[in-house]
């Protein structure tokens, strides 16, 4: 028999008992439903969190460490921006501009972080390494607060982080003034600060803000990491204010309190918390990442190579989006266990659905054997109606899911209101390209694959009893 | 063309031993027509049911046009039933949700033969049992010797070289079994078809060249028309 005439007379065999067919169909698409929605969150807060990684990275860049584990940064992931407490014993504010650091004594690095630290003669051999086209250390630095010329607004936390301008002009800003963008007191900012401010961003660009730091004498690595306020009651420590142009917004995203300032804005305040010259600074530098990026891309994977060769730890933009799609995978993996299971109930009412097909049509296939079909094709048609109930229940379950992921994004997107009246916010309107919901081919070609494969094991028994039934014995079946 | 040599078949039902044939032997000629006479129970459906190679012999051998096909595999068995003989049932095994033409294309469907061709050849066996006006109804919609006539049409689209009827007037009223009989008889002359018939009716029995009463298993009397 051909094949397209085993999927033709199976296929039309399903409407022999419609609602039997419908209630089969219906029970396979609730597995492939959850599975499909599963999948496609997973998905979606896979695209968001590579988003947000890669906001700032090339695919030329290399993040480099000492192989050491450091555990977690404390960054507020997803927090907002969160507003500046005064010290109870507020100091008078030295207001400097950037290029009059000062010097004082320093202080160590933790002695449990000793091991993870990279310095001049780390930097020096990294971007000696053939196709590197810039290296330099990533620096945070951890003030007390960002602020705007107008008294009225509030001071905020901030972090700073310190960029090559390669990779802060590829950044995705929501606004931006790409001129100013190379000048060294240019700050970009997270998209919460203008709202908190309650100001246009577009109005905000090129407005100087004031980044007040305290000179506690400890490197600009680690030690300034910790968040903003940490100083709050500062004592006799010196504190100054740093001032910086706002070149742009970035697009809103998980770290809400970042400010990002050039590398040389950024060993200029670090020497001021170190209480060193930038000299001093920079010929004792301690950070805990290098960020390397290569001449061209098709050089990546030999600088990564050369890198770990070395003796550190290297991460690769493609590597980082690796690990964050293996992360996720693993979370639909397993979120979708429980489609896998309602799917494995489904299977069962396929062989059911089947074997009672087989009973009805006992002395079809008795006459079907009499006029000449072998024990294969008997099986065959009978495994490809499993099969086209797989099919049918997949591609259900994907177009219910689709519509209910397209419907939540709308939900969470534009929220629900009538006329003025708002009764559920848009929780993702600052996120307009995070969708929760996003289905891709793979997700397609996943779940009809399990559906249908499902749906031919469960097929499998009553296909090889229908095969195995004995034409006289069907004949005269009533 | 048909010899049978020394068949037995041996069942058992309720643990007890039934010998549906009790080594029976019969040559059969190309182009004869033979009915097969006998009670119920008598062995004359198994019979017909070994030389359509859907049941199996306990001892003894069929042999078909020089081929044994009692020691056939199922894919070889599958292949003499699509290709060289037709059965016809008492209750015609039609499928109600098909038409006349899609019923007759089924055995066709299973010699991979494309959709056109099968059609074709359908429209042609149904227009050799006068039923051309009828193509494209469904069994429901046809009377009992029109559903015959189709069963009929299905079972000699492939062209087969032996017709195989277990009771086909058994369900039909005289004059339509008297109609199908005849059409048999016909179909046996002009397409040189070798026809095996079981019948209870001995009228319908004078059909036939050859009339074989069969009991216990075992022929108990073998009677050629004279010609």
């Amino acid at each position: 028999m051909r094949v397209d005439d085993v999927l033709k007379v199976s296929f039309g065999n399903l409407f022999r008992q419609k609602a039997r067919t419908a209630l089969t169909i219906v029970s396979m698409m609730i597995g492939a439903f959850l599975i499909s929605i599963m999948l496609s969150v997973g998905n979606g807060l896979k695209q968001f969190m590579i988003s947000q990684v890669t906001m700032f990275a090339d695919t030329r860049t290399i993040g480099v460490q000492k192989q050491f584990d450091f555990g977690s940064f404390g960054f507020s992931l997803g927090g907002g921006v969160e507003k500046y407490t005064e010290p109870s014993d507020a100091l008078e504010v030295d207001v400097r501009p950037l290029d009059e650091g000062t010097s004082s004594d320093t202080s160590g690095m933790p002695d449990y972080l000793s091991g993870a630290v990279l310095r001049n003669n780390d930097l020096e051999k990294i971007s000696k390494i053939n196709h590197v086209a810039d290296a330099a250390f990533e620096k945070y630095i951890s003030p007390d607060y960002i602020r705007l010329d107008d008294a009225e607004r509030d001071k905020l936390l901030v972090t700073l982080y310190g960029l090559p301008v390669e990779i802060r002009e590829n950044a995705s800003f929501s606004v931006v003034d790409k001129n100013e963008l190379r000048n060294k007191d240019a700050v970009v900012l997270s998209d919460g600060y203008a709202e908190s401010w309650g100001l246009d961003r577009e109005l905000l660009l090129g407005k100087t803000v004031w980044i007040q730091v305290a000179q506690t004498g400890e490197p600009s690595g680690l030690g300034s990491v910790q968040q903003g306020g940490m100083s709050a009651g500062h004592g006799d420590v010196e504190i100054k204010e740093f001032p910086f142009k706002i070149a742009g917004f970035v697009e809103k995203s998980l770290l809400s309190q970042m400010g990002y300032i050039t590398p040389e804005a950024a060993d200029e305040i670090g020497a001021y918390i170190a209480g060193k010259s930038i000299e001093e600074l920079i010929t004792d530098e301690k950070e805990f990442e290098i960020i390397v990026i290569v001449d061209s891309d098709e050089n990546v994977d030999a600088v990564d190579r050369a890198i770990e060769k070395a003796g550190y730890q290297s991460m690769t933009y493609d590597e980082s989006i690796g690990q964050i799609g293996v992360v996720f995978d693993f979370i639909s993996a397993a979120l979708s266990s429980f489609g896998a299971i309602a799917m494995l109930v489904a299977s069962i009412g396929i062989a059911n659905t089947l074997l009672m097909a087989i009973y009805e049509r006992t002395r079809e296939i008795g006459v079907m054997k009499a006029v000449g079909a072998t024990r294969t094709v008997i099986g065959a048609l009978f495994t490809a109606e499993a099969a086209w109930l797989g099919i049918l229940g997949g591609s259900v379950g994907l177009l219910v899911s689709w519509l209910i992921g397209r419907f939540v994004n709308w939900i969470l997107h534009d929220g629900i209101s009538i006329g003025s009246l708002t009764i559920l916010k848009g929780v993702l309107a600052d996120y307009p390209t995070f969708d929760i919901s996003v289905f891709n081919i793979q997700i397609i070609i996943l779940v009809l694959g399990v559906t249908t494969s499902v749906a031919v094991v469960a097929g499998l028994y009553p296909a090889w009893r229908a095969s195995r039934l004995d034409p006289i014995v069907a004949l005269r079946h009533d | 063309m048909i010899t049978i040599q020394k068949a037995s078949k041996v069942y058992s039902l309720g643990g007890e031993e039934i010998r549906a044939l009790d080594n029976l032997s019969l040559k059969i000629d190309k182009g004869d027509f033979v009915a097969l006479l006998g009670s119920s129970g008598s062995g004359k459906s198994t019979l017909l049911n070994v030389v359509g190679s859907l049941d199996t012999l306990t001892s003894g051998r069929v042999v078909v046009e020089g081929v044994d096909i009692s020691k056939k595999k199922d894919k070889e068995q599958a292949r003499y039933r699509r290709t060289r003989v037709g059965f016809i049932f008492q209750t015609f095994n039609l499928q109600r949700r098909l038409t006349a033409t899609e019923n007759v294309e089924l055995p066709l469907l299973f010699d991979n033969i494309p959709a056109q061709k099968r059609k074709a050849m359908a429209l042609e066996a149904l227009s050799k049992v006068n039923l051309s006006d009828r193509v494209g109804h469904r069994p429901s919609e046809l009377s009992g010797g029109q559903q015959q006539r189709v069963a009929i049409a299905r079972a000699m689209v492939n062209n087969p070289k032996v017709l195989l009827a277990d009771e086909p007037t058994g369900n039909l009223d005289s004059k339509s079994g008297e109609n199908i009989m005849k059409l048999i008889r016909n179909l046996n002359k002009k397409e040189n078809m070798t026809v095996i018939v079981v019948t209870h009716n001995e009228e319908h029995a004078l059909y036939a060249d050859r009339v074989l009463r069969i009991r216990d298993g075992k022929i108990l009397r073998d009677s050629k028309k004279k010609q």
